[in-house]
């Protein structure tokens, strides 16, 4: 007879590789494969009623709000009458606000035509003063000569002038030469048709009629209307308007509000649902199989790797299922043309999915592991 | 680290009721190099005892001492570790997985002592081949016989070379040939160093034991 070692005298956790636990629940999830297909199918229909609901509308929502949320609605504008005496200084004000995205200021406008020809449509011109010139349609990359103007293509068409250059003449005869560099962007088109005369410097006798200010947040138009309005109220607060988009950034918090909790309330009750039925089915399988988990205890798997194991068959099948559920809905949506929620919705979907089906499947792993062999092994 | 000695029960008691007690102050020793049978009429507690002396279930009274250790009242967790490194175990209807191959069943407790597959193969097939079930290696245990389910039940158990082998009832299924070629199994592994525990009803078995113990 041979002396036998008789192991370790402190019973430490046996180390398993992460290989061989994937190893033995990927043949776990063979070993039952209608239980495996039917958690597949049901994390799929969780992933996919969700992006088929409530991602529709996050879908739908990200497309309204992106186009409430358009430059448009950002706008807030500053309208001056002549006594308010409103210097273009105040940008170097304004640029000390947070939340600006762009601003411009313009003069007072005076009338100009085609210097071709007489009695041509007239077209008011502006002196413009801002740091960024291409929202404006000027995109060149230094300030413009002395005598030298800009108008958009329409501007020039309006003023008939063709092959994108001419020349404009004022009330007071002053000629100048007319170019186009490109159009404007659509928020400030309520500008044109405008010619506009690039002011490198502020002199004491100029004043601004228009202020412009674009918004980085449509949240922001109301907090820096009011902050914009006490900055360029003068001595008669009445020569000064302040107009913004309120009502649309409004729009856009219930739109996101709503659509927002209307989704919400989907996917939860979605969740729950088929949480409840994975948990279920698992339940199911745990009790069917429950002779195989006292034998598993007996031959010295530990309760805790058999919920490792579980929970680690639970998640090879609900990824699988969570892939093809968002890959399949993405399909429809996409077939019916309807608004595809982003990549990180869809992500945070399968993501929800995942860890539903393993907080479901946690009840069914432990009352698996809880399993006495005496009581599953026992020949009566 | 020490060598194997002996798995002793000291006043062992068990009741599945308060009322009627199964085990009552059971005391025996099981050295290393012996093989024991524990035999008695049905219902006496004879898998009850073997699965107490498993660690399979907590003894209500009494210790279950390994090398003189009490390990009955240690940690589930511990319990288990010991269950997987120091015993086999072949059940009553040798409690094959019916979903995997007959390697695989051979196989299984590699991975509850956190040994990998490979490491454990060429031994796997080794006992399939000693106990003459090599050729249904592939096989599902529910194409198989009986009497080779529990020669493969044996092969599990013997896998990892256990210092303490329990056996319930291995040789209930077994024709006269094949219980020759278990027996000698038994005592070979008795031979290596260990402990084989062995719940019979098999006057023949009991015969070709070292010892028996009657409760």
């Amino acid at each position: 007879m041979t002396t036998r070692d008789s192991g370790p005298s402190t019973y430490a956790p046996v180390r398993i590789s992460a290989r061989a636990a994937l190893r033995e629940s990927f043949a776990s999830s063979l070993a039952a494969p209608v239980v495996a297909l039917l958690t597949i199918l049901m994390v799929a229909g969780m992933c996919a009623s969700v992006l088929l609901t409530s991602g529709r509308a996050a879908g739908t929502q990200q497309s309204v709000i992106a186009s409430i949320d358009s430059a448009g609605t950002r706008l807030i504008v500053v309208t001056a009458k002549s006594g308010a005496g409103l210097s273009p200084e105040v940008l170097d004000d304004l640029g000390a606000v947070d939340g600006i995205e762009w601003m411009g200021a313009f003069g007072a406008a005076s009338d100009v035509r085609n210097g071709a020809f007489e009695r041509g449509t007239r077209v008011p011109m502006r002196f413009a003063w801002t740091t960024d010139w291409a929202p404006l349609g000027i995109t060149g990359p230094e300030y413009a000569s002395d005598g030298v103007v800009f108008g958009t293509p329409d501007t020039l068409e309006t003023l008939g002038v063709l092959n994108n250059y001419g020349s404009v003449v004022d009330d007071q005869g002053r000629r100048y030469s007319l170019s186009t560099q490109g159009e404007m962007a659509p928020h400030l088109a309520f500008l044109e048709p405008l010619v506009l005369a690039q002011q490198r410097q502020v002199s004491a006798d100029d004043l601004v009629s228009v202020l412009v200010i674009v918004a980085s947040r449509s949240d922001l138009v109301s907090p820096l209307s009011a902050t914009i309005e006490s900055m360029v109220q003068g001595n008669d607060p009445a020569s000064v308007s302040v107009d913004t988009s309120d009502t649309m950034a409004a729009l856009q918090g219930l739109v996101q509000g709503q659509l927002g909790d209307f989704g919400r309330s989907i996917t939860l009750g979605i969740l729950l649902v088929t949480g409840g039925l994975t948990g279920t089915v698992l339940l199911g399988m745990a009790n069917i199989r429950r002779k195989d988990f006292g034998r598993r205890r007996a031959l010295g798997a530990s309760r805790g790797l058999i919920i490792s194991l579980l929970l680690m068959q639970t998640a090879m099948l609900a990824s699988a299922g969570a892939l093809l559920g968002s890959v399949a809905a993405s399909i429809v949506v996409v077939a019916t043309n309807a608004p595809l929620p982003s990549f990180n919705y869809i992500a945070g979907v399968a993501l929800l999915a995942l860890g539903t089906a393993l907080a479901s499947s946690l009840g069914p792993a432990i009352y698996a592991a809880s399993r006495e062999p005496i009581k599953e092994l026992r020949v009566p | 680290m020490t060598g194997f000695e002996s798995l002793a029960s000291d006043g062992l008691q068990f009741a599945y009721d308060k009322a009627n007690p199964v085990i009552e102050g059971f005391d025996a020793t099981f050295s290393a190099g012996e093989v024991v049978a524990i035999t008695g009429p049905s219902g006496r507690g004879k898998s009850t005892l073997l699965y107490l002396l498993g660690l399979m279930l907590a003894p209500a009274g009494g210790a279950v001492r390994l090398n003189g250790e009490d390990v009955s009242h240690l940690s589930d967790r511990s319990r288990a570790h010991i269950r997987a490194t120091q015993f086999g175990f072949v059940f009553q209807d040798a409690a094959l997985d019916q979903t995997r191959s007959v390697l695989d069943n051979v196989l299984e407790t590699a991975l509850y002592r956190g040994k990998s597959r490979a490491s454990q193969l060429k031994r796997a097939t080794s006992l399939l081949e000693e106990f003459g079930v090599a050729l249904r290696a592939q096989a599902k245990p529910g194409q198989i016989s009986g009497g080779q389910a529990q020669r493969i039940a044996l092969c599990r158990a013997l896998l990892s070379e256990p210092n303490v082998l329990l056996a319930d009832e291995p040789t209930g299924n077994l024709d006269g040939e094949t219980t020759a070629l278990v027996l000698a199994g038994l005592r070979s592994h008795a031979r290596s160093g260990a402990a084989v525990i062995v719940v019979t009803h098999d006057p023949d078995l009991v015969e070709h034991c070292d010892r028996e113990i009657s409760i």
